[in-house]
């Protein structure tokens, strides 16, 4: 295949290889995040994978269903004041409350989605964004007990902690002061696993293709004998309990609710994260709430230097370049992130799918020497990029205090990349002392090994420094 | 049932209603050649109402974020001179919307165009905290409302600024029938409204037409932000609310009908008054509540609104 760096068969071992590696990836990121970023920089990943999960409920009935539904935070609403409403009146324990909200969610989500789908298109834009509109003054209402339950205009703190339990205090980061969000982490990313591979089971289910074909053609779905009003609202209710859940995971994040916390806005940052994630991606949902979460964050950061407005912590210049990112996605990515990432992907990793018999579909005659060394290229390169990275964002952070985030970003990309450039680096030094690569490679690749061995121990120190910082192992006492 | 203070509230409800109306109406113009719900309406209306304030306020910095009146030569401009250059530029700004983010996209699905608009009303919004700052800003009032200054019908009060505001709807709405039925644009208008690619087979330029659309919408927008910006207080947000409303009353009278705006703002613009007043269930905190309801309600029993076209699909 032209422009793919490299061509493997299907369920080779190379491929194997590859999704091992794109799995350690992802393991590292985890694991790395508790351990190197500061308390509240944890915070605010609990936040984006919350709003990841909340993307992803979106996603289900928008991406996956075809319907524009785009009210979502009133449903993370409704589970946040169940939560904490349970927690804190009724003593319940977290893990206690979840059964219930997703019961709760899921039956809002019928109430709302039975009426709500017999209309179409722009119209169930419409009455689901008047739901979002109308949730925050909802909790307000004297009746019913309501405002005793959520607090009513003063929100609703949970006295109770959230903290480890002894026999948990082994998992990374999960010690002394910033042990708090650390823990919360754990937790999220566990419900964040579980709820991905139940929504990816799910739509690959009976059920799940059903939705699916709805959004392909309603019509020849129909046809087929799929039940449209019982699928479309069976989805609805499933995004609306996963709606709820993020809901339970916001209010034990942050231990406080409020009305005004799940407005409109709120409604407009999911949709904006699923755009920028990618419409119809399981990943999206998780890659959007990053996205909104940090970049909110980091145009905070810039506007107040800068004596630019900020409205309730976020800059107004935030919310100008999300519009703006938001039509230029639309125009130039319309598959988000996810999309351009792929994009990426075909051009480093070609996967030839196999015939049963084993051959491969396409000629696997991608092998050329010339593609042999600009691998070895490529390696160098990534190794490069991070302390590059780095080093400008030293110098920017020296020169002027606006771009503190440079810093940090240049830290996490040597983290992932000069491991990975360190390896390619050896693989292709082997493999050319084997006789199996031309000459010009070994420069490169000699050039990749160090340079990545360089980053490498730079990150082992950084991590060793921050481990040494965090657990004082001279004031240990030896007796 | 206290009589004389129903008629009241129904007289304090109108000014309201015609702000709706005239939001909703831009609504429909827009949804009826593009097919797209605008949710920047709202805020490119507002910027307006901004511009109009510049334009008031003559050249004065501080108050008008970086001397934009400074560009402007004979400000301060009476009040209706700041409206209609207000009405202009918002006409010219929809139109310049229209062409460079909405026709380069074709027809793409409905997402597309739900993320574009909010795209520009976010952006919108926050140039708007930026340039003017967050604080509301005193807007004069550009019909009489003191105390004072009304009619008193059978003991009830009608302001004279509720009447002004109804006489210029209906005269720009008269305005507005006279040219989609006496003019070429007009009768262009209409037939892309109808069905656009039978309209760009007969030859009609259907990119232009649907300019003057957004041009004419955005101005309708306009007029009812200047309008309301006295009794609203002028800042940032001031039509995110009004938004919500006119949503409610596009929906309810049909999207695609201006009869049905101007009906469904008052539909809304009353219920929003008389059922907190006689309903203890729902305070005035919750009057938004009511028009939400009547909303979805409406559009259970008839999908397409009160007085709008039945769609039927051809599979």
């Amino acid at each position: 295949m032209s422009g793919s760096l490299v061509v493997v068969a299907k369920n080779s071992a190379e491929h194997k290889k590859w999704k091992y590696v794109q799995w350690a990836y992802l393991a590292g990121f985890v694991l790395l995040t508790p351990l190197v970023l500061e308390p509240f920089e944890i915070g605010k990943m609990n936040r984006a994978l919350i709003m990841g999960v909340a993307i992803l409920a979106v996603n289900l009935v928008v991406g996956f269903n075809g319907m524009l539904a785009l009210g979502h935070s009133a449903f993370m609403g409704i589970g946040a004041f169940v939560t904490a409403s349970m927690v804190q009146d009724e003593n319940w324990d977290y893990w206690q409350v979840i059964p219930i909200v997703v019961i709760v969610g899921f039956l809002m989500g019928v109430i709302v989605g039975l009426p709500a789908l017999r209309v179409k298109g722009l119209y169930l834009a419409l009455v689901t964004i008047a739901q979002a509109a109308v949730f925050p003054t909802l909790v307000n209402i004297d009746e019913l007990g309501i405002a005793k339950r959520t607090g009513g205009p003063n929100g609703k703190g949970v006295s109770e902690e959230v903290i480890a339990p002894s026999y948990l205090e082994w998992l990374p980061g999960v010690d002394g002061a910033r042990g708090g969000s650390a823990y919360r982490f754990w937790i999220i990313v566990l419900m964040v696993g579980i709820t991905l591979l139940l929504v990816t089971n799910y739509l690959r289910s009976r059920p799940g293709r059903a939705v699916l074909a709805i959004r392909d053609n309603e019509a020849g779905a129909a046809v087929y004998g799929v039940n449209l009003p019982i699928v479309k609202t069976m989805n609805f209710a499933i995004s609306a309990s996963i709606g709820s859940l993020a809901g339970l995971m916001w209010c034990l994040d942050k231990g406080f609710v409020a009305g005004q916390d799940f407005t409109f806005l709120l409604a407009v940052d999911l949709i904006i994260g699923l755009v920028l994630g990618g419409v119809g991606t399981l990943q999206g949902g998780l890659v959007g709430g990053l996205f909104v979460v940090w970049v909110n964050d980091l145009t905070k950061r810039i506007s107040v230097p800068l004596g630019l407005y900020t409205l309730n912590g976020d800059g107004p210049l935030a919310k100008a370049i999300f519009g703006l990112i938001l039509i230029l996605f639309t125009f130039f990515a319309p598959g988000g992130i996810v999309s351009l990432g792929r994009l990426i992907n075909n051009k480093l990793i070609h996967i030839v799918p196999l015939t049963p018999s084993g051959e491969s579909i396409e000629p696997m005659s991608g092998f050329d020497p010339g593609m042999e060394s600009t691998r070895a290229d490529t390696a160098m390169k990534l190794s490069i990029a991070g302390p590059v990275l780095l080093g400008v964002g030293w110098l920017l952070m020296n020169v002027n205090n606006l771009v503190v985030g440079v810093l940090a970003f240049g830290l996490r990309m040597t983290i992932l990349l000069a491991p990975v450039a360190m390896l390619v680096g050896i693989n292709e030094l082997k493999a050319h002392a084997d006789g199996n690569r031309p000459d010009s490679v070994k420069g490169p690749a000699s050039m990749a090994r160090n340079l990545g061995a360089l980053g490498f121990v730079f990150v082992i120190g950084y991590a060793l420094q921050r481990f040494v910082q965090t657990y004082p192992i001279w004031d240990i006492p030896l007796i | 049932m206290d009589l004389v203070l129903l008629l009241q509230r129904i007289f304090d409800a109108l000014f309201n209603s015609a702000i709706y109306s005239s939001l909703a109406l831009a609504l429909v113009i827009i949804f009826r050649s593009t097919g797209l719900l605008n949710f920047a309406q709202g805020e490119m209306a507002t910027f307006t109402a901004y511009i109009a304030f510049v334009f008031l306020s003559g050249p004065q910095p501080r108050l008008t974020g970086g001397g934009l009146a400074g560009l402007v030569p004979g400000v301060p401009f009476p009040i209706p001179l700041a409206i209609i250059g207000a009405v202009i530029c918002g006409m010219a700004g929809g139109a310049v919307t229209e062409r460079a983010l909405i026709r380069p996209l074709g027809r793409a699905p409905d997402l597309a165009l739900v993320n574009i608009t909010i795209g520009i009303l976010l952006a919108t919004n926050s140039l708007m905290a930026q340039w003017w700052g967050t604080g509301p800003r005193m807007f004069p009032a550009v019909f009489p409302s003191g105390a004072g200054q009304n009619f008193t019908i059978l003991g009830a009060r009608l302001r004279y600024s509720t009447i002004g505001v109804w006489a210029v709807l209906l005269t720009v709405l008269v305005l507005l029938v006279l040219l989609l039925r006496h003019t070429r644009t007009g009768l262009a208008f209409r037939a892309v409204s109808i069905s656009r690619s039978s309209a760009e087979l007969v030859g009609v330029r259907v990119g232009p037409t649907l300019m003057y659309g957004w041009a004419l919408a955005s101005g309708f927008g306009a007029l009812a932000a200047c309008l309301s910006a006295n009794s609203v207080l002028l800042e940032p947000n001031m039509m995110l609310r009004v938004l919500v409303y006119a949503f409610a009353a596009a929906t309810l009278g049909g999207l695609d009908s201006p009869k049905g705006a101007l009906v469904g703002g008052l539909i809304i613009g009353l219920s929003q008054t008389l059922i907190p007043a006689y309903v203890p269930f729902i305070g005035f905190e919750l009057s938004v509540l009511p028009a939400l309801i009547a909303m979805v309600a409406i559009l259970l029993v008839r999908p397409e609104g009160l007085y709008g076209t039945k769609r039927i699909e051809r599979v």
